[in-house]
């Protein structure tokens, strides 16, 4: 570019311009999870189908070494979530723990004020010496939740190298991976509501998952114990909750792989109105421990589902996403095959439920499960 | 006699009018991408949306509407770094001309050495003709960060010392 021109002049113009050509546009939402606007074209097919009743029963926790290990701790206001996608790894997996704030209420909004972040991590070694963590220090800056609203925080390292047997390069590697041994991964909330600090009213949480890092070979994931059972999964808040199952655990790069998600209205009232975007849920698919990718966000102006209580929408997976992208690894023909199939990998699918409440803006609903599968 | 006041939805309605730009002026300085700024000016504008019976219209909105677009980029920071991280394809701007498009990726390249605060300290004490006072109130930062950071800023687009 030229050397001779005022980058601010130049700016000046050019975000007029970007200004005068978005605008707010009513009825859209932008779908915050993910920046990418994609083609939800390859979405046509998904049929939604809003049925009576539950049709889907919660199933008992599983121990898979594949499968998620999920932890929660609430009080009266929020409720503190903490994922790890597995329960084994090896020492050159990547293990991406999410936690999550939920504010569960009983006001509309509530800020919470708090250090650099709501929730904090630490990591323990479980018999052994060494860990990862310390306070948070920082200025007391706010996040604002709606009720039922949450906020994700993924995995973040913290603390002193050279000082509880991790060192520096360690700390520099902003992936979290972890030597052979079992490991307690803690996410803590700490917050004040009212007012920063000493005046307000405080709310401490803390969760842990428990993972085993093994070597390689025995660190395959196997998402289920019993591959040929379905893998179900749930997550719900106050008033609604999401459930994802796919058939089985395993399949083969030429089966048809079905997943199901639904949403079920939990109540308070007898009937209430979901505002969203194409469709009240949607979905990706992650390759575990590559690069593969399906998904995207929805973009579209707000529709709305109407649930009764204990009533459920049910939407059959759907693929939505970039063709043309090489770096998604699927190309034109795999988007236009209705059907589901996977090369072999391990993969996770996942479902996310976006919608609002009360009207198109209102009061934010937003709940991701994943199911991992074996393909081979 | 005096007009009454505007319903709830009219007065969203001009403030949707009015407010636009800056709003997304202020979102295009702190995430440096067009895309970006969209989506996060229009998360601002439909959260308003849905507090608009409860906000009081005699007041300004602009300084709320910065605060909530700030607090949602950063969430976004988070959100796009473990995006990242999934190999999520890069945003693409929409709804806007090529040569616009064009110019700004230039553009971008240049303030990608400034820091969200930075850029915003400078870009809108410029264009927007914001005192640090403001700019400040709307990044949560006291004026004198703001002024520290537009001279910081300056430093760098300068090619000078930055330290």
């Amino acid at each position: 570019m030229s050397n001779d021109r005022d980058p601010v002049e130049e700016w000046r113009d050019v975000s007029r311009r970007a200004a005068l050509g978005t605008g707010y546009r009513p009825g859209r939402r932008s779908v915050i999870r993910s920046s990418a606007k994609v083609s939800v074209a390859a979405v046509g097919a998904l049929v939604l189908v809003a049925i009576g009743g539950l049709a889907l029963r919660d199933q008992p926790p599983r121990t898979g070494p594949g499968d998620p290990v999920g932890a929660t701790a609430e009080d009266a206001n929020f409720r503190l979530a903490l994922t790890t996608p597995r329960a084994t790894y090896s020492p050159d997996d990547a293990i991406e723990p999410v936690a999550s704030v939920t504010y569960l209420g009983p006001r509309a909004t509530e800020t919470m004020s708090h250090a650099a972040y709501p929730i904090g991590f630490q990591i323990k070694e479980v018999g052994g010496e060494r860990l990862m963590g310390g306070g948070m220090r920082g200025p007391c800056l706010q996040t604002e939740l709606a009720k039922g609203e949450s906020v994700l925080l993924p995995f973040a390292k913290a603390g002193t190298p050279d000082f509880g047997g991790f060192d520096r390069a360690w700390y520099g590697d902003p992936v979290l991976r972890l030597p052979e041994g079992t490991w307690q991964i803690i996410a803590y909330l700490d917050v004040s509501v009212g007012d920063c600090g000493g005046d307000g009213e405080r709310h401490q949480l803390t969760v842990e998952n428990v993972v085993r890092v093994v070597e390689r070979d025995a660190a395959i994931p196997t998402p289920s114990a019993s591959p040929d059972h379905p893998v179900i999964a749930t997550a719900e808040d106050a008033s609604f909750r999401l459930t994802l199952t796919t058939p089985r655990a395993t399949y083969s790069p030429d089966d048809a792989i079905e997943p199901v998600a639904s949403v079920t209205y939990l109540g308070p009232q007898a009937t209430e109105t979901m505002f969203h975007a194409a469709y009240p849920i949607g979905f990706r698919i992650g390759e575990v421990g590559g690069e593969r990718l399906m998904g995207g966000g929805m973009d579209l102006p707000c529709l709305r589902t109407e649930l009764a209580k204990a009533g459920s929408a049910v939407l059959p997976f759907g693929k939505a996403g970039s063709p043309d992208d090489p770096k998604q690894g699927f190309d034109r023909a795999w988007y236009e095959d209705p059907v589901l199939r996977l090369p072999a990998g391990t993969w996770r699918i996942i479902a996310y439920l976006d919608v609002y409440v009360g009207d198109c803006g209102g009061e934010a609903h937003q709940l991701t499960v994943e199911n991992i599968i074996l393909v081979r | 006699m005096t007009a009454p006041d505007p319903s709830p939805d009219d007065a969203f309605q001009r403030a949707a009018e009015e407010l636009w730009t800056p709003v997304y002026r202020f979102a295009l300085a702190m995430t440096n991408d067009l895309s970006e700024a969209d989506d996060v000016a229009q998360e601002a504008f439909v959260r308003l949306w849905g507090r608009r019976a409860s906000i009081d219209w005699g007041e300004p909105v602009l300084g709320w509407l910065l605060v909530t677009a700030r607090r949602i980029a950063f969430d976004r920071f988070r959100r796009l770094a473990r995006a990242l991280r999934f190999g999520s394809p890069a945003p693409r701007a929409v709804g806007l001309d090529a040569a616009t498009i064009e110019r700004f990726v230039d553009l971008r390249a240049e303030l990608a050495v400034l820091t969200p605060a930075e850029r915003t300290a400078i870009l809108l004490s410029a264009v927007e003709g914001w005192s640090a006072d403001e700019i400040g109130a709307a990044m949560g930062v006291s004026a004198g960060a703001v002024r520290a950071a537009a001279s910081r800023g300056r430093a760098k687009l300068a090619g000078g010392d930055v330290r």
